[in-house]
């Protein structure tokens, strides 16, 4: 089920619906869980099963890491947490991929393995539900959250469907303690919450999937087509990537709201950004700051300055590259930010970034070239695009329609004017009503320019 | 105000300003291209105020009516007559239903007779490959809709399966009314950027006919290839088509009402409504038994290998469903004479 589907908007309108005229507080949240359960069987119920493990072993850990004084007590359900979770996601996430790396290395060591056949079938979030499952029992530990003796309220903050699948990544620190009051009709802020979703829906609907296909093309056939094509290509990836993600979290953020929730904003115009380092303060904001805070700094941070500083840098962003998936791409695109964060601690840039439009520019362009990296299948189809990006080959037989060029401009300009904040602004500044009928103009709009066929959200696959 | 009938007020003004804003839009979204359809709206168009009789239906009618051999033969037995082929590829009884709606809804003011392909109300559609294109989406409107939902409700079918079929058909009615996904056609339209056709010149000329010999795309020649390959298989399926028009029909799980709102529609356009069963391979034991039953108002069974073998003979097809030109040219000639009594005592 997915937020631009109607199907969805009939599931929300029902399960808010009736969330919002329980009276009872833990009614409410049960019928919510039961609503969040639901909406993840609806892509496999198999894997609730998964979720329910994840669930009972923080539960359990958080528990007696808060009931026992004995450290090492303390730490054995810190452990059990962190393998239960850690080993769920490493056996449907990456088994595939290191078994494969070990046939490899064996056969290097001219020792010869049978490539085993594993057919495990990702479950749809476990990588977001189970970092923020982990916060749980780390923040325990670290006895900066209170174990919450409600099972019914861990399962609800793991299953919390607005975020389950694709994030933002939630502390238990941030979300627990909201649940603690009762959360109340008259305290949602509904315009805005109406705008945004409205918004993360036209990124995913009318930008996002429109260019996909387009995108698609290029990168399934790359030696087709032309550098010019490559660059729009890759330019309207960026454009979809963002459009994507970012649109997904604009909905989480808002469906959550409508049912008296906050979540943790995930995007502040990331391409905006003048340096690396100002990018990933601005992108998927949840899982960089889930990094600094339970990996960065337990590794050192930058406490320990020089070269241990720039070898935290490079191994949480190697993580970061595989937490998005089992392939070598990911691996490639971790290490390539991580060696740019690196480059600009090195250069002083991460603080100052480069002036003016040249410090965006410079930016952008090394995004791109990871994005190309990010979106290709393999290394060797990223080899040829950013070959082709810089004009080798020119047998092209294929060529993207040049009307797709207007594209960038127009969401260049609208990422500024959205950035200053006018127009919500504006919009915040209007009489109810006035709201009401703009609102209703600006979806009829809309509509026609969404794409027809549903396309899955690109991170759903992490 | 307290907050829930402010809550009401606010949804309802922004349901109305959406609801308007769709309905202006919905003005401005064309025919999907592709089809012939905007062609012979165009063609039909520059001859509309002659025209006086007018056929409706799927490729049967498109690839059967040669107007031009029609009004020649009507006249030879005294009935003048200028008619138009309406007919579309594809077409499933509520596309038709739905492009004669707009056609009628300025019909030509000297519009006597409307010929009709009548097909089964079928409102299974979950499954189907074009569940989601543009044609489709375009004649969902509430009227088709409804027929739609009762169709679905009235089949033997599984409770499952009618209710993802009821539930597609709500999300194509749905789609329509914000105009879903038909923005590029439409600012394509507007800007004047579609792929110029030949058709329409073509269709004021023959009035909507084009016979398949002349088109060399490759799934008309399949098709054609097929027939050639197989002609025992053909000759087969032909030799059961009267036991199957014969076939018996429950009529409570037909949907009646949808045949005779179509029937009024034409009629309160002033013409008079004919149903039509071109030579086809297609069954129509609803057709029959709706005439048994007097539903329909007059019917014209023309897939009767029985009655018309020489419509079925090999060297009139162009494939197992379709005729070809002189397939056509025969068929209109034995329209005319089989429809010239009745429209000379209507005149």
């Amino acid at each position: 089920m997915l937020f631009n589907e109607l199907r969805f908007v009939v599931f929300f309108a029902v399960a808010a619906g009736l969330y919002w005229s329980v009276r009872r507080d833990g009614l409410r949240k049960t019928w919510l869980l039961l609503a969040s359960w639901a909406f993840y069987g609806a892509w496999d119920p198999r894997f609730l099963s998964l979720i329910l493990a994840s669930t009972v072993v923080d539960f359990t850990a958080a528990l007696r890491i808060a009931g026992s004084d004995d450290p090492r007590v303390r730490k054995r359900w810190l452990l059990t947490s962190l393998v239960a979770n850690l080993g769920l996601l490493g056996v449907f996430k990456y088994l595939g991929f290191f078994a494969d790396g070990a046939v490899r290395l064996a056969g290097l060591l001219g020792v010869d393995l049978d490539q085993p056949t594993l057919e495990i079938v990702l479950p749809v979030g476990i990588s977001f539900y189970t970092f923020q499952t982990l916060s749980y029992t780390i923040d325990v530990y670290r006895g900066n959250l209170a174990a919450n003796r409600s099972f019914r309220d861990v399962a609800l903050f793991v299953a919390f469907f607005p975020q389950l699948v694709a994030g933002p990544i939630v502390r238990a620190s941030d979300f627990l303690p909201q649940m603690a009051t009762p959360r109340r009709a008259a305290d949602v802020a509904w315009r805005p919450l109406c705008t945004l979703f409205l918004l993360g829906w036209i990124k995913k609907a009318c930008i996002s999937d429109q260019v996909a296909p387009v995108v698609d093309a290029v990168f399934a056939d790359p030696t087709s087509y032309g550098a010019l094509d490559h660059w729009l290509a890759s330019l309207l990836y960026t454009i979809q990537i963002y459009g994507d993600f970012s649109g997904y979290s604009d909905m989480a953020i808002a469906t959550a709201g409508m049912l008296g929730y906050t979540l943790p904003v995930n995007f502040a115009f990331p391409y905006l950004a003048r340096s690396i380092t100002e990018f990933w303060r601005r992108w998927h904001i949840s899982l960089s700051t889930w990094f600094r805070d339970y990996l960065y700094i337990p590794l050192g941070g930058n406490r320990a300055g020089g070269v241990a500083t720039y070898r935290n840098l490079v191994v949480v962003f190697l993580l970061c590259g595989l937490w998005h998936g089992a392939n070598w791409t990911f691996v490639v695109w971790g290490l390539y930010h991580g060696l740019f964060l690196v480059l600009e601690r090195v250069t002083g840039r991460s603080r100052a970034g480069a002036a003016g439009p040249l410090g965006h520019l410079l930016t952008l362009v090394l995004v791109l070239v990871g994005w190309v990296v990010f979106r290709s299948p393999d290394l060797a189809t990223a080899g040829t695009v950013l070959a082709r990006l810089v004009g080798a080959g020119a047998d092209a037989t294929a060529s993207v329609d040049p009307a797709w060029w207007a594209l960038v401009p127009v969401f260049a300009v609208a990422q500024v004017v959205m950035a200053n904040g006018r127009i919500p602004a504006r919009l915040a500044r209007l009489p109810d009503v006035a709201y009401a009928a703009v609102f209703g103009v600006v979806v009829a709009l809309a509509l026609p320019f969404a794409a027809t066929g549903y396309q899955a959200f690109i991170y759903f696959q992490f | 105000m307290r907050r829930a009938p402010r809550a009401v007020l606010l949804l309802l003004v922004a349901g109305t300003t959406f609801l308007a804003t769709s309905a202006g839009i919905r003005r401005l979204v064309p025919w999907p291209g592709g089809f012939d359809i905007r062609e012979k709206l165009d063609a039909y168009e520059r001859v509309r105020d002659e025209v006086d009789v007018l056929y409706f239906g799927s490729s049967y009618v498109y690839r059967s009516f040669v107007p031009a051999v029609i009004d020649r033969e009507l006249a030879a037995r005294n009935v003048a007559a200028t008619s138009f082929n309406f007919g579309i590829g594809g077409m499933d009884a509520f596309e038709t239903d739905h492009l004669m709606r707009e056609v009628l809804a300025d019909a030509p003011p000297g519009l006597r007779w409307v010929f009709y392909e009548p097909r089964p109300w079928f409102g299974r559609i979950a499954d189907s490959p074009n569940a989601f294109t543009e044609r489709s989406v375009r004649w969902h409107t509430w009227r088709a809709t409804r027929q739609a939902l009762r169709s679905v409700w009235l089949a033997a079918d599984t409770p499952r399966r009618k209710l993802d079929d009821a539930w597609t058909h709500l999300r194509l009615f749905a789609r329509r009314l914000g105009n879903y996904g038909l923005g590029r056609t439409t600012v394509t339209h507007l800007a004047g950027l579609d792929e110029p056709s030949e058709l329409v010149d073509v269709f004021v000329r023959d009035r909507g006919y084009l016979p398949l010999d002349d088109l060399t795309e490759d799934r008309f020649v399949l098709r054609r290839k097929a027939l050639l390959a197989d002609p025992e298989g053909y000759k087969a399926d032909v030799a059961t088509m009267d036991r199957r028009n014969a076939a018996k029909v429950d009529l409570a799980r037909v949907n009646v009402e949808a045949f005779v709102d179509q029937e009024d529609a034409i009629r309160a356009a002033g013409a008079r409504p004919v149903a039509v069963l071109p030579p086809g391979l297609l069954a129509s034991p609803v057709v029959t038994a709706l005439r048994r039953a007097d539903v329909l108002e007059d019917v014209v069974p023309m897939n009767s290998p029985r009655r018309y073998p020489e419509l079925y003979r090999l060297d009139r097809r162009y494939d197992r469903n379709h005729l070809n030109r002189p397939g056509a040219l025969h068929f209109s000639r034995l329209f005319a004479e089989l429809v010239a009594d009745r429209m000379r005592e209507d005149d």
